[in-house]
């Protein structure tokens, strides 16, 4: 049982992955854009944020350095959900500190997966 | 001599005569045109094109280019809304043409700039000599060239150019806001038939009473004043109705500076931007137009893209607005007179033929007609002459017209894209519709045959700030 | 006379005041009209959205086994599976927006998530529809269905979606190359080559050859012997695409066409091979950058021995620094990447501005006075 904290401007892509994560036993937080992802880490304990890279009002990848850069939030895991597939795109992603970096069209099962293995690194 | 008179009247009343038939006529094809056109993009499954064109490996990138002078209220917000865009690759190049208020202390603020260095090839001309460049920090897209000012945008965009580093550029204007996704949309054209589409335009609409948070539109409501509702309107006509049904017949003249996209060789091998011309976008596009028309014929298109919208501030006060459309008016002189020897010379085809001799005749001279039919009808009173039934018919051709036109324009909006959301705004706009038909016209005509005049006499003049209000943020 | 002209006023004034009533109207109609379109949407969606959701979780478990044998079940809709529960029933309404909600949502999916929504819809009957309509006469109908079919990736339609790439509508033509990349069905690969040479080109080659890419590793074999079957066009595609996959495998036939007659076909068979990343190419590749090679030839290659990294390109990557603009900044910025060598390479050119512009992003010790503007010499 963890929480964790969508960010994507899709509502399918939100829908389907609040439904999988929480039949999954996860507690979901959905967010739409960039600045609101920021202000709900303020306010609730975040076990591992999912994050779109374009959205409006600040991207993914701002996101995610702004985390990196404060130190309440630099040890979530962070990962990256995106269409943006060129290697180039991924390096920056990886390097900008996400801690992996999932391609869309994605499986579903796949991330559930994945965010399963991030957390329990990120316990150990 | 009273013979003279009455026979010159007469000549100049038959004139106006058909000259209101001609201008009826021509509006409806437009009009028509714009129907077949938007038909035709409505049924594009654009959203599946946009997620491919930002998915490819292989879409070329892009350097927006924005010149900015003296543009402080509004400038951080707007290039916010520029820097996040979603595109694959591109960049954004600023030149700040030596503003003397606070635009590059409020920019480098906002992006965090710290002095970095390019090298900029000359490929272009320019005149102003570059001082410093910028780039925010942490690395990113942007960068800010600041140059001596040379009193002339065309030189700020040449800057640009030569600094931009992709293959697609795109113009903008520094106090515009973009639609989400508007990039994509505007290179559309130019990447889905390369070989085709030489540049592709923006629609530009009026961006006062719009609401942005962090580069974001949050809402748009309809301005209370009328001068800017009418202002709207004609936006509209102009481009929803206007520049698409021109597109439509591959024949537009005019991109806008404000967002239009080009490929950068073309721009290049012309030379770059004329350095004297006030309407430097429409002289790029009737070069590219005259170059390609004796190169590759038939072969070529200039598009408008509906959906690549870009916001953009319009003049509030009557002051501005008369001094941004004398500015106007002069600038379409001179791009005509540059062109004159492509004018009715069949092998420029529809460019010589008929985008050059309906520029002249009803964008350059309408004003004039009109501005003239008025003491024509009271020298025709005055002689006795008048028939008040040929008057009114003349009057009810031109204001009807107008208002069909008009509120047509409204309506292609509404079939497209709906902005304005509430019952309440879509009277207003009806109402507006009217006025603008009407008294606004008459202004906009005694401007416009005034900008003439500064063209006839080939007066100089710099280009100079519209006062800014800026817009409202939501935070 | 004034009777006549009189009358002729009216009749205008009349006929233009009522057409602006007409548009007036039209518009408010259109607004109304959209409006409710767009409550009825909403509601719709929220019926049909938890149905969705719902299937998924059921038929996590039953799907999988599905989906490998998804192509083999076209016998009807419906059959067979016992465990599987029936279809939600739903009004035709609400069954239309699940129908275009569940595909648009499996072309954001993979794996066995996506599966079970063609398996939803396969039920529903929505498959075999979108299968007959793909021939319907209406051109609405027959987009609707390609994109359908398109977006489930559907290998069963491969024959039916390549009758669809001379349609007469280019929508429709447009869905079908789309489509069919999505259904990784490497059969497809040489009609779709084929458009980019074909003597009226219609097909816009940027969504070709990402169809293409999105087949994946499937479409490789095909792609390679492309290179040397297919006109310039479709030459140059599969080059591009094969490098985007990545495929180790592609690079003996990718070296073997660095001599294509095409430069455009040698520049992207030299970018493919940069971005494959195997060392053995790159003597060959060093032959791109040779003066009597076009500018854009070279550039590509300067780029491509840039990525690969091999020290041994330092040399020849140096004779392109004295060249103009374009060539000396990608060589600059291939021997950056070339490690020692490269650098030393580049510190012994130093006065060159594009090597300056290279060098201060490593923040070196002495950098050189930097010219921000290389007058006179591009």
């Amino acid at each position: 049982m963890a929480s964790i904290l969508v960010v994507d401007d899709d509502p399918d892509i939100c829908a389907l992955l609040e439904f999988k994560l929480t039949s999954g036993g996860h507690a979901v937080t959905v967010e739409h854009d960039g600045e609101a992802a920021l202000a709900a880490l303020e306010q609730q304990k975040v076990d591992l944020v999912l994050l779109d890279w374009m959205m409006p009002r600040m991207g993914g990848l701002e996101v995610c350095l702004a985390m990196r850069a404060d130190g309440r939030y630099a040890s979530i895991p962070v990962l990256m959900l995106t269409a943006k597939a060129q290697e180039s795109d991924v390096q920056r992603g990886l390097a900008a500190g996400a801690d992996d970096y999932i391609l869309k069209p994605f499986s579903p099962r796949e991330v559930a997966a994945r965010i399963d293995a991030s957390l329990a690194r990120a316990v150990r | 001599m009273k013979g003279f008179l009455v026979t010159s009247v007469i000549a100049f009343n038959i004139l106006v005569m058909t000259y209101a038939v001609a201008v009826a006529f021509a509006q409806l094809a437009l009009v028509g045109g714009a129907v077949m056109n938007l038909r035709r993009e409505l049924r594009r499954n654009l959203a599946s094109r946009k997620d491919d064109l930002f998915a490819h490996p292989d879409t070329p990138g892009l350097s927006v280019l924005v010149p900015a002078f003296n543009e402080s209220p509004m400038v951080a917000e707007c290039l916010r809304s520029v820097v996040d865009q979603r595109y694959p690759e591109f960049e954004v190049i600023v030149v700040d043409d030596g503003s003397t208020d606070d635009t590059f202390d409020l920019l480098r603020e906002a992006f965090d700039l710290v002095p970095t260095t390019r090298v900029i090839p000359q490929d272009v001309p320019t005149i102003g000599r570059i001082l410093e460049l910028h780039a925010p920090r942490g690395g990113g897209n942007l960068l800010v060239i600041r140059k001596e000012n040379a009193g002339r945008c065309a030189d700020a965009l040449n800057t640009a150019l030569n600094a931009a580093r992709h293959p697609l550029v795109c113009t903008l204007d520094a106090d515009s806001v973009l639609e989400p996704d508007a990039l994509l949309h505007i290179v559309r054209p130019l990447v889905e038939q390369p070989e085709e589409v030489v540049a592709a335009g923006g629609v530009v609409r009026p961006s006062n009473g719009m609401v942005l948070r962090r580069g974001t539109i949050e809402s748009v409501t309809l301005p209370r004043r009328l001068i800017v509702q009418a202002q709207i309107v004609e936006y509209l006509r102009a481009f929803m109705l206007g520049r698409i049904g021109w597109s439509w017949l591959n024949s537009v003249l005019i991109i806008s500076g404000a967002f239009g996209a080009f490929r950068r060789e073309d721009v290049v091998s012309l030379g770059g931007l004329h350095p004297d011309s006030l309407g430097q976008d429409a002289d790029l596009v009737a070069s590219l137009h005259r170059r390609l028309r004796l190169e590759r014929g038939k072969d070529y298109r200039v598009v408008i893209v509906p959906q690549a919208v870009c916001w953009t501030e319009a003049p509030q006060h009557r002051r501005d607005l008369r001094r941004q459309r004398r500015r106007w008016a002069h600038g379409l002189g001179q791009v005509l007179w540059r062109q004159r020897t492509a004018m009715l010379r069949p092998r420029y085809g529809r460019f010589g033929m008929l985008v050059l001799p309906y520029h002249v005749v009803f964008e350059m001279l309408g004003p004039v007609v009109e501005m003239l039919g008025l003491p024509a009808v009271i020298a025709a009173w005055w002689l006795g002459l008048l028939n008040p039934w040929y008057a009114l018919t003349v009057f009810a051709l031109a204001i009807g017209f107008g208002m069909v036109v008009s509120v047509a324009a409204v309506l292609a909006d509404e079939v497209s894209e709906r902005h304005y959301d509430r019952w309440r705004d879509l009277g207003s706009l009806l109402l507006a519709a009217l006025f603008e038909t009407t008294l606004l016209r008459v202004m906009m005509a005694w401007w416009r045959v005034h900008g003439l005049s500064d063209a006839l006499r080939r007066r100089r003049s710099a280009w100079a700030s519209m006062p800014r209000i800026g817009f409202s943020r939501a935070h | 006379m004034v009777d006549a002209n009189g009358g002729l006023v009216l009749r205008l004034t009349v006929a233009l005041t009522a057409l602006v009533v007409l548009l007036v109207c039209t518009t408010v109609v259109t607004r109304g009209w959209r409006r409710r379109r767009e409550r009825a949407r909403t509601a719709a969606e929220a019926v049909a959205r938890p149905l969705i959701l719902a299937a998924l979780d059921a038929e996590n478990s039953a799907a999988e086994s599905e989906s490998a044998s998804a192509s083999e079940s076209g016998s009807g809709s419906g059959s067979g599976n016992a465990l599987a529960p029936n279809p939600p029933q739903v009004s035709p309404r609400v069954g239309r927006y699940l129908d275009s909600m569940a595909s648009a949502m499996a072309g954001k999916l993979r794996g066995g998530d996506r599966a079970a929504l063609v398996e939803l819809l396969r039920r529903r009957g929505s498959v075999d529809r979108a299968l007959r309509h793909c021939r319907s006469v209406f051109t609405g109908r027959r987009l609707r269905a390609v994109e359908l079919v398109g977006s489930l990736g559907l290998v069963e339609a491969v024959p039916e979606l390549a009758a669809r790439l001379d349609d007469p509508d280019d929508e429709v033509r447009r869905a079908a190359v789309r489509a069919l990349g999505r259904t990784a069905a490497p059969d497809a690969v040489p009609a779709l080559l084929a458009l980019l040479d074909a003597p009226q080109r219609r097909e816009s080659e940027h969504y070709i050859t990402l169809a293409l890419l999105r087949m994946g590793p499937p479409a490789v074999e095909q792609l390679t012997a492309a290179l040397r079957t297919h006109g310039p066009n479709g030459r140059r595609a599969a080059a591009k695409v094969l490098g985007w996959l990545g495929e180790p495998h592609a690079a003996g036939p990718l070296q073997a066409a660095l001599d294509d007659a095409e430069p455009a076909v040698r520049s992207a068979v030299v970018e493919a091979l940069g971005r494959i990343g195997l060392p053995a190419p790159a003597p060959a590749m060093r032959e791109l950058l040779r003066s009597d090679q076009p500018s854009p030839v070279r550039v590509a290659a300067a780029v491509a021995l840039g990525r690969l990294g091999d020290p041994r390109s330092a040399e020849a990557l140096a004779g392109l620094l004295t060249e103009p603009h374009l060539l000396a900044r990608s060589a600059a910025s291939a021997l950056a990447l070339l490690g020692p060598a490269g650098l030393t390479v580049l510190r012994a050119h130093a006065h060159v501005p594009e090597v300056g512009e290279v060098l201060i992003g490593r923040a070196d010790a002495e950098l050189p006075d930097l010219v921000t503007t290389a007058g006179g010499r591009s």
